[in-house]
């Protein structure tokens, strides 16, 4: 999933090109299904994202700037501002209908080497256990500062404590 | 707080693409947006690089029809998917599973929309053109003041760029068991868009939903829920309705 390749449909849905859309939807649409329904931990929430997330994408796609991180990146964000948005209003289902094999495989491909080039692996890595794992939970799975405390089971000002530190090491960390 | 601190900036962007940012404090910094470029720049900034942990994940297929229901809301779809068992529109996927009512749903949706007409709620829109030239996205694009009978507001909204800032008066009837929901109604007929489930005091903001920009808007509407919102994706019991009128 190059970059280059991805930048180019997008001009192509910029301008209107529906085979274009297709295209690009059957490149993506595993990618940003796997962050909503690591979020979501719900299917039918999870494909309710992914759908709100490429109508935006079809209408906004000429807002994607060059220089503003790669294409995939800046629909990863889509996805995820609306996940966001749907745990924080609570409209996802409280059941969680996902299969176990399912959620044993979203739990495995988080730590699972990428293949991409990417300078933020190497500087979560870098990381304390506890900053790198703070930052996991909330990133992979939605949780606000509270919701963190309940998975690790340290005080809250602790567990912001690590995430900002952790932040902060990861934006010196990139910036070497 | 000294927004014009380039490292709490840069702190308050990090959480906000994060995710740990909530509440008003999230809703404060999605609103500098609008104002402070640095603010742009620093989420571009944290969107770049975080959102390449999400690389990690292995991808998993989505089912085959959300394509096709994301297709029929672009108005991609004509008679390719006309009788066949698709679930269509409304933005839920959830009426996937209930299928074989949506006709039923949408006779409901438009019963109480005809019956708009004579409902006894005073209600006042003014929208203001969006042709003028003004580059801010604070700027209100339009708006919508909802009162009852008795001529109390009970919401402002006003339309921005991106999003919707909702005021919630003293007069709106506190509902502990329910929630109130805003909706877009297109003009086209299709069913109610929802735009999201709202506080029930003092001011927020909800996304605005892409397709209030590009479908023409006969009403938006406000509906009396569940808590947490609609359970189908049509609205339950609807309370209001504005009709939007060019100005």
């Amino acid at each position: 999933m190059e970059h280059e390749e991805l930048f180019f449909l997008l001009k192509k849905v910029a301008a209107g090109n529906q085979p274009a859309f297709n295209q690009l939807y059957s490149i993506t649409s595993g990618q940003l299904f796997a962050v909503a329904l690591k979020m979501l931990k719900n299917r039918d929430s999870a494909e309710e994202a992914l759908q709100e997330a490429y109508v935006s994408i079809w209408y906004k796609a000429d807002y994607y700037k060059e220089g503003q991180g790669t294409v995939l990146t800046w629909m990863v964000s889509i996805i995820r501002y609306r996940a966001l948005d749907m745990l924080r209003s609570q409209k996802v289902k409280k059941e969680d209908d996902l299969s176990e094999d399912i959620l044993s495989e979203l739990d495995a491909t988080e730590t699972t080497e990428s293949g991409y080039d990417i300078k933020i692996e190497g500087c979560m890595k870098e990381l304390d256990q506890q900053q790198r794992q703070a930052i996991h939970l909330a990133y992979f799975n939605g949780l606000s500062h509270s919701e963190v405390v309940e998975h690790l089971d340290h005080p809250l000002g602790t567990i912001k404590s690590w995430i900002r530190r952790g932040l902060t090491s990861l934006q010196r960390c990139l910036g070497i | 707080m000294n927004y014009d601190n380039p490292q709490l900036i840069s702190a308050l962007a990090a959480e906000y693409v994060l995710g740990t940012l909530r509440g008003k404090a999230r809703e404060r910094f999605e609103a500098l947006k609008f104002e402070n470029e640095n603010v742009v720049k620093e989420i571009k900034y944290w969107e770049s690089h975080l959102n390449e942990m999400a690389l990690h994940l292995q991808p998993i297929e989505p089912r085959e029809y959300v394509l096709q229901n994301i297709r029929q809301r672009l108005g991609f779809v004509g008679a390719e998917t006309s009788g066949s068992d698709v679930p269509v529109n409304t933005g839920s996927v959830r009426q996937f599973k209930q299928h074989k009512s949506t006709q039923k749903d949408k006779h409901i949706v438009w019963k109480w929309w005809s019956g708009l007409a004579t409902a006894a709620a005073l209600i006042l829109a003014v929208l203001v053109s969006k042709n003028i030239k003004v580059d801010t996205t604070q700027q209100v694009q339009s708006l919508a003041v909802i009162s009852n009978e008795d001529a109390q507001i009970l919401w402002s909204i006003d339309v921005l760029a991106n999003d919707i800032r909702v005021k919630v008066t003293s007069f709106v009837p506190n509902l502990p068991n329910n929630d109130y929901q805003l909706w877009i109604v297109p003009a086209s007929g299709a069913a109610p868009i929802s735009i999201g489930v709202m506080q029930q005091s003092g001011e927020f903001y909800l996304s605005k939903p892409v397709e209030f920009d590009n479908i023409d808007i006969a009403a938006l509407a406000v509906s009396k829920e569940p808590k947490g919102g609609s359970p189908n994706g049509a609205p339950t019991d609807v309370l209001y309705a504005v009709e939007l009128a060019l100005m």
